[in-house]
């Protein structure tokens, strides 16, 4: 599954000194809009708070949550953290190693004491000194903070590049992307104190946990339940959860999402801070990734989006919520195109979603994105079972030949069902089987 | 020629792909000391071979000195490395010897740029295999890198002051827990002086702030040397000692409160500041530590600190101060559980269901429904599971499996399943795969839970008067209780002894009993839970036959040696009589996705089914368990089956309650939250299933899992004080964790605004004495039932 190397090149190692009694945070920047973009330099509220959460994102981007088996021994390689600039805010974003654990924080504007200078977005260095240098950062003062360096500064230091190699996984660029198109379908499902998260992970047995469970709210906090209930949200590998854990008593409030319907699915938990969010994202199971959420596939098999995707892409800019309404204006398409499109986009990594907006962002991630839509190999050969005539439609139910074997598939109120092997272990909790999806995009070309 | 220009001749003549760069590293290694430059010229490739190498021991521990052959190299000119992170990793995998202290010490001794590069490996942390705590926890204890350390600081070798900080620089990086631990351990094993930790208190200090509670607990330990030393920095504590006060291990928390409360008495410019501090220990999942922090804001008036927390207190400290604040004490909302619903389609294809069953997902009435498909000859779709179906023929790990039997239904081959024991259920698939004419089965349940409707049966039958054999025991334990006065109707002239079975099970006259099986299965569904005269007559006297069976488990010295006991005694398992189990019973030894549907045979009694299941719960309720596969399952039958819920049922929930895994105590909770309080296990047995196990169950578990199922709902709540009430006066007074269990009990009891205790607890309680924390536990449940019952 690799994808081949993935090289970083930085201007020089990201830094962390005392300016004046204070820690003064230097961000080194690699790829994206520029070679080495410059998005801010200025001060940022709560000294302690931005350490602490820019170190749980370091330490989602460096951690595998699950080990396969048979990798008991495997070397971690970890992919720096991206920053994303709208020209308002600052959002920094890690993707485990295992591909199930999504980690976002934004700095919000009122901590920032000027907008960003530029928009984009880069990865930047995150280095085990940087990090050391992080873990001891304390005290309630601004914190300077530098993402990339001015002009005027590169061409005034003795720079030295600094250029690091990491292999990034196919799954873990695709899962990058995928990540946001499914938080795109979640809800808020219940809200809680950090009090309450904080006993309820401390509460957790040292074993890692075993299938999916039910996070829900009860007296004096949270507990977990075996089934879904209204408000419930499901958790698999809850452990995965501690990564928030030091950052417990810095919240101000917990915002838990998911999607509304029961089963293994995939959760959000959002801490608010003081003049920031963070925003851990977690795969319905600890051995996958985000692949099939969020109804991704669904709309990614209907091929007009993808011309409506180019479309709506052309038109956006580096806003802090992508307006739907506008854009279809902008592009004549209606705005359930252009939602459709914007899932496209998630998957292809060049928007990312925020609860907060309930809207989309604009954000390039810098690990070519554009290839993202062949990694869908269901998908991939849904396409090729319609272009090479397997699909036979009829009315409620559809025949789709696949080799020697002949797959039903039929149209029910909970969905499409079909009667391949996949479907059968996973039902429609991991989207449609290929075959489903073949249907889905026969019927569409059959249309008049 | 010198042995390594030897080896040098050698590696020049090596073909590339045989040029393996942690064997290359053996080779050198295996030459010994070589200390004069070797006289061949060595391969061009030698040096990159050499740097792979050290990637590859950074990456994987070798187990042996390998290192040792890197410095000579480097020594020799053989090869030019970066002395990066790669190469520290490299040194703490293979620098010493997994079996020979020595090694290691000796390399340090003779090579000081080794000793000025040694240093390097408290800033790196590593991972997998290769971690100085990992290193050492498979190494003799002598050949250690921690012991390493404490020889060459004893000799002075190293500079015992940078070692010290070392550690403490290590402990305050972004480490794992696990690697951490390794350099507080180091650290404490030197035995630093007064004077040392004094010393170090600016990064002890900074150690409070860690994202690793057992690094948090270290420095809390280490900064109580301090203070009592005199010397602790009491505005630098102030600043850090919030995030102690949250750490998980309730004495760490409870230590740094106290800490803070005598600063505040040492410095009331700091008071406000300290409040803020002990504050957040409100929050803090232990009562003790929210007492402790109430008692420290109460002695420095904190009000608005403590009104604005009142939520986050556990009961008792919550009455303590609503009772300081001169509030009325706000009792939280809770809801009542959901009832389980079934999520399987009711309309789905025998291939929808035959991939859903083949790939795990065995839910019982799917297999009825796959079976009833089959048995009227519809295969329609099964094609496109062949495949899929002789890949779980192939595989041995489903060899016990009733995965394999689908598949050999589905594969229409049914010699191929016919591994494993002959259970009932596996006789009914061989009904099935024997494809007689199609008939349609009797035994189809008509309802989510299982049942039977009897009219619906005697139609059947009447339409099929000539069933087979397992077909009809297994709807005759399925019909439902209600409705048997019509059906009989229905039944009055179905012919045979099918008919004659049929009608007894519904109530009707006894007749000759030719065919055991059959009646057995109408005499356990006529009257489930009683003897039956005219079998027991007919000479079908066992346990499960003509008469009803209790069950008990017999304990030995561990969870793995517990017996099934049986009485009436000589009961033999049979596999046309499901209801007969006995001690060696076939169905354990099977594979766990057999669960659901055995449990769905008899939907009268849950007893036969909890007596052969019960011996693995309780295997994963041990204090050292095993992995178990069926727990879930078994535990998740508690709540799904629908008829009775015996001794082998609490007893199964008894120790579900204990479980070690998080999902099968979540499962255990919720069966207590709603068997108990509907009665369909009282709050006696399960305390008497609880007492039978308490010498092989965690009481801390319990009462863990008894104040999960306390919070679903006040109903739930007052079940768990009860259960409490009738196994406390069982336990001695000295049982390990019991001090939990008084806990929970006057928690709830507390939530529940219920102070009064029975005579057996009270006179119980009386016997806690001492200065234990159970004692003082029990001391305050006796006030809490005194101040109930206005006692002084």
């Amino acid at each position: 599954m690799n994808d081949g190397d993935y090289a970083y090149s930085y201007l020089r190692e990201s830094t962390i000194t005392a300016e004046s009694g204070r820690s003064s945070v230097r961000l080194a920047t690699s790829g994206g809009p520029a070679s080495h973009p410059y998005f801010f330099d200025g001060f940022v509220e709560r000294a302690d708070v931005v350490a602490t959460a820019l170190l749980a994102v370091a330490r989602v981007a460096r951690t595998r949550f699950y080990t396969p088996p048979g990798m008991l021994a495997a070397v971690l390689r970890a992919a720096d953290p991206v920053v994303t600039s709208d020209g308002h805010l600052l959002r920094f974003e890690g993707f485990s190693a295992c591909c199930g654990v999504h980690c976002r924080l934004d700095l919000l504007p009122d901590g920032l004491d000027r907008p960003p200078a530029d928009t984009g977005t880069t990865n930047v260095d995150f280095n085990p000194p940087m990090r050391d240098a992080l873990a001891r950062v304390g005290g309630a003062d601004p914190v300077h903070l530098a993402v990339g360096t001015d002009e005027v500064r590169v061409t005034t230091l003795d720079t030295s590049v600094v250029e690091r190699r990491v292999p990034l996984p196919e799954r873990w660029v695709k899962g990058f992307g995928d990540v946001q198109a499914a938080t795109a379908a979640m809800s808020v499902r219940f809200e809680t104190s950090a009090v309450a998260l904080r006993r309820f992970l401390q509460a957790l047995p040292p074993t890692p946990q075993r299938g999916v469970l039910y996070a829900v709210p009860a007296a004096g906090g949270l507990r977990l339940a075996s089934r879904p209930s209204t408000g419930a949200v499901p958790i698999s590998a809850v452990e995965r959860l501690r990564v928030l854990d030091p950052l417990l008593r810095h919240a101000q409030a917990v915002h838990v999402y998911a999607k509304d319907s029961g089963g293994e699915a995939a959760s959000a938990w959002q801490i608010d801070l003081a003049q920031a969010r963070i925003t851990v994202t977690v795969s319905p199971a600890a051995s996958r990734g985000f692949s099939g959420e969020g109804g991704l596939l669904e709309d990614l098999a209907d091929g007009d989006a993808t011309t409506d995707a180019d479309l709506v892409s052309a038109r956006m800019a580096y806003d802090p919520a992508i307006d739907v309404p506008a854009l279809a204006r902008d592009t004549g398409l209606a705005e359930h195109r252009v939602r459709r499109a914007l899932t496209h986009l998630a998957a292809a990594g060049r928007v990312g979603f925020d609860f907060e907006t309930g809207s989309y962002f604009h954000r390039e991630l810098p690990y070519r994105p554009e290839t993202t839509n062949a990694r869908h190999p269901r998908l991939r050969d849904a396409g090729a079972l319609v272009a090479g005539g397997h699909v036979v439609l009829a009315p409620g139910e559809a025949v789709v030949r696949s080799g020697p074997t002949t797959y039903v598939v039929r149209s029910t109120p909970d969905g499409d069902r079909c009667t391949c092997a996949w479907f059968g272990a996973h039902g429609t909790s991991r989207g449609p089987c290929k075959h489903a999806l073949a249907v889905r995009i026969a019927r569409q070309k059959a249309r008049p | 020629m010198t042995p390594v220009d030897r080896l040098l001749t050698e590696l020049r003549a090596l073909p590339a792909e045989d040029r393996h760069p942690v064997s290359l590293l053996r080779s050198f290694y295996e030459l010994g000391e070589v200390s004069e430059p070797p006289a061949v010229e060595p391969p061009e490739w030698l040096g990159r071979a050499v740097a792979e190498g050290v990637t590859r021991v950074a990456a994987g521990w070798p187990m042996n000195a390998l290192f040792g052959a890197v410095r000579m190299l480097e020594r020799l000119g053989l090869a030019k490395l970066d002395h990066d992170d790669t190469y520290v990793l490299a040194m703490v995998s293979c620098l010493g010897d997994r079996w020979d202290g020595a090694v290691r010490t000796e390399a340090l001794r003779r090579d000081p740029e080794l000793r000025e590069l040694v240093w390097r490996v408290f800033e790196v942390e590593g991972g997998g295999e290769v971690s100085l705590a990992n290193v050492d926890k498979f190494s003799e204890h002598d050949a250690t890198w921690a012991q390493t350390f404490q020889v060459l600081v004893a000799d002075g070798t190293l500079a015992r002051d940078r070692v010290l900080r070392s550690c403490l620089q290590a402990l305050g990086r972004d480490f794992s827990a696990y690697r951490a631990g390794w350099f507080a351990q180091l650290y404490r094993s030197l035995d630093p002086s007064t004077a040392e930790r004094v010393a170090h208190q600016p990064l002890l200090l900074h150690l409070l702030r860690s994202a690793v509670p057992t690094t948090v607990s270290f420095a809390v330990a280490q900064l109580a040397f301090v203070a009592k030393a005199g010397a602790l920095d009491d505005d630098g504590y102030t600043a850090e000692a919030a995030a102690a006060v949250v750490a998980p291990a309730k004495s760490t928390a409870v230590s740094a409160i106290s800490l803070a409360a005598a600063v505040a008495t040492r410095r009331p410019d700091l008071a406000p500041a300290v409040a803020e501090a002990v504050g957040a220990g409100l929050g803090h999942a232990h009562r003790d530590v929210q007492s402790r922090a109430l008692a420290v804001l109460r002695s420095s008036g904190a009000r608005d600190i403590v009104a604005a927390r009142l939520d986050e207190l556990e009961p008792s400290v919550h009455r303590t101060a609503s009772d300081w604040l001169g509030v009325p004490m706000a009792r939280p909302l809770a809801e009542d559980p959901e009832e389980p619903t079934p999520t399987v389609a009711a309309d789905a294809t025998v291939a929808e269901l035959g991939a859903r069953l083949l790939a795990g997902h065995l839910d019982a009435l799917d297999v009825e429904r796959f079976l009833a498909a089959l048995a009227v000859g519809d295969h329609a779709g099964l094609d496109a599971l062949r495949k899929q179906a002789a890949r779980v023929l192939a595989d041995t790990r489903w060899d016990r499996s009733l995965r394999r039997h689908i598949a050999a239904l589905i594969v229409g081959g049914p010699k191929r399943a016919s591994t494993g024991p002959g259970t009932f259920l596996a006789r009914r698939l061989g009904e099935v795969a024997a494809r007689r004419p199609a008939a349609p089965l009797l035994a189809t349940p008509t309802d989510s839970r299982g049942w039977l409707d009897p009219s619906v049966f005697a139609d059947r039958l009447a339409a099929n008067p000539e069933p087979r054999m397992f077909d009809l025991v297994a709807a005759l334990l399925r019909l439902a209780p209600d409705g048997h006065a019509e059906a009989l109707r229905s039944a009055g002239t179905l012919p045979g002894e099918p008919g004659a079975v049929a009608r007894y099970a519904l109530g009707g006259a006894p007749a000759e009993t030719t065919t055991a099986a059959w009646w057995v299965a109408a005499a356990r569904s006529r009257k489930p839970l009683t003897d039956d005269p005219h079998l027991v007559a007919a000479g079908l006297d066992r346990a499960g036959q003509g008469r009803a069976a209790e069950y008990r488990l017999r304990l030995g010295k561990t969870a793995y040696d517990s017996v099934l006991e049986v009485d009436p005694a000589g009961a033999r398992e049979r596999a046309d009589q499901p209801t007969v189990v006995g001690p060696s019973s076939v169905w354990p030894g099977l594979d766990a996705d057999w669960i659901p549907w055995h449990a769905a045979i008899w939907p009268h009694d849950a007893e036969p089914f909890f007596a052969v299941r019960a011996a693995e719960v309780l295997t994963a309720s041990s204090p050292h368990p095993d992995v178990t596969y069926g727990t879930s399952a078994i535990l998740d039958t508690l709540v799904t089956h629908p008829g009775r819920l015996g001794p082998m049922a609490a007893t199964t929930l008894a120790a579900g309650l204990s479980a070690a895994e998080v999902r099968h105590r979540v499962l255990a909770a919720e069966a207590c939250a709603r068997l108990v309080p509907a009665g369909r296990i009282t709050a006696e047995d399960l305390a008497g299933a609880m007492a039978h196990l308490a010498g092989h169950c965690t009481a801390t578990r319990w009462a863990a899992t008894l104040r999960d199922a306390a919070r679903t709902g006040p109903a739930a709540s007052a079940a768990v004080v009860e259960v409490l009430d009738h196994l406390l006066p069982r336990l001695a007074a000295n049982h390990p964790g019991l001090h939990a269990l008084l806990e929970t009990r006057h928690e709830e009891a507390v939530r529940l605004g219920r102070g009064a205790v029975g005579d057996p607890m009270l006179t119980w309680l009386r016997t806690v004495t001492g200065g234990s924390k159970a004692a003082r536990l029990a001391r305050l449940v006796l006030a809490e039932a005194a101040h109930g019952s206005g006692q002084p």
